[in-house]
């Protein structure tokens, strides 16, 4: 299974060109990185839409702009209402920024709902790289809760350095140790990094058991 | 914890790289900046357990630490986003139980292969080449120097 880097934003957002941190990444011991932003068709990089939106409306206007099965869609989170609507809207891979969303925006009927509809859960590591005090404590928090559910309902969560630059990208060993900080064993890092791939090829109605 | 038949403490050795390539941060500052890191990530009495101490040169730095504790300076080390107000990234390598071991694992510095003014955005930015397909540019400016990193690929440098 591949490697992915679920959400990085290279120049002009950043300060670093889509090829260089393809090359970074790879170096760094991903298989692929998902780029909002960019330009130029390179190997390594499935392209990604952030919807920002303060209403469910404006969400699904904005996803009737992107062609069906166009790159990774995802969508910044909200409160507990609007993440459930976000859910279940068609074409939504990703619920990105729980960590900056009130308490109680992801419960447990959310997190059923994610796993029905395989949606993935990204958690942002840059705020673990770039915070501290306080702001990293709760943040650590928000990943442990959300951590929990993921062990009882197995939603899928994709992992994000969100870096714009090659200096915020991380190398696969790095994210397994900052991980641990908030409890996630190897075998659960390894798998949120290449949820994406099975996340994009979708479920099938008709699985097919070998005996 | 295990102790050598002289009494001394165990001791693992971490090597880093410092990214951007041509960057050669005060030592002094690395240690402050791996200081500050364990401290604020795992507070005083981790901290003092881990030990740190830095030597750095030629692109590298060795971190030393007590045996047990390389784990938490890994993850330390990959929090520090900025070394004496420089911003750096710090790539851990490879964990070494001596000395000699991973001075074997230090590696030259890449190779720059040619360097010339490029104007992006009306702005004129120093590039410069090295080998991987790298382009670092350097624009110079009255509140310090800003840098954009592209590939040789890119048309803005081409």
């Amino acid at each position: 299974m591949p490697l992915i880097d679920g959400c990085i934003h290279p120049y002009p957002e950043g300060d670093s060109s889509l090829r260089r941190m393809a090359l970074e990444a790879r170096e760094l011991g991903f298989d692929q990185v998902v780029a909002a932003g960019g330009s130029g068709d390179v190997p390594g990089v499935l392209r990604g839409t952030i919807i920002t939106a303060p209403s469910i409306k404006e969400v699904i206007s904005a996803l009737q702009g992107i062609p069906r099965g166009e790159g990774v869609v995802m969508v910044t989170s909200g409160d507990l209402a609007f993440n459930r609507a976000v859910i279940g809207l068609r074409g939504v891979r990703v619920l990105r920024g729980l960590h900056r969303s009130p308490k109680g925006a992801f419960n447990h009927v959310a997190a059923r709902e994610a796993e029905a509809k395989g949606v993935a859960v990204e958690l942002d590591l840059s705020p673990l790289v770039g915070e501290r005090g306080i702001q990293r404590q709760r943040v650590i928090s928000r990943y442990r809760d959300l951590l929990q559910l993921h062990r009882r309902y197995h939603f899928a969560f994709t992992l994000a350095s969100n870096a714009r630059s090659i200096l915020a990208q991380r190398s696969v060993r790095d994210i397994v140790l900052l991980a641990r900080i908030f409890g996630m064993e190897e075998g659960e890092v390894m798998g949120a990094l290449s949820s994406l791939d099975s996340i994009l090829v979708g479920r099938s109605p008709v699985q097919v058991v070998r005996g | 914890m295990s102790q050598l038949p002289s009494q001394r403490e165990r001791r693992r050795y971490v090597l880093v790289r410092f990214v951007p390539e041509g960057i050669a941060p005060d030592p002094r500052e690395v240690y402050a900046a791996v200081v500050e890191a364990c401290t604020s990530l795992w507070g005083d009495i981790v901290s003092s357990e881990i030990s740190p101490s830095v030597m750095a040169w030629e692109g590298h730095a060795i971190i030393r630490c007590r045996r047990g504790t390389e784990d938490r300076l890994i993850t330390a080390v990959s929090t520090i986003t900025r070394v004496g107000g420089e911003r750096i990234a710090l790539r851990t390598i490879t964990t070494s139980g001596t000395l000699h071991a991973i001075r074997s694992r230090m590696y030259p510095r890449a190779e720059l292969l040619w360097e010339r003014k490029v104007g992006i955005g009306g702005r004129v930015f120093l590039a410069r080449a090295y080998s991987g397909q790298k382009v670092d540019l350097i624009e110079k400016g009255i509140k310090g120097q800003e840098m954009l990193f592209f590939a040789d690929e890119d048309g803005e440098v081409r």
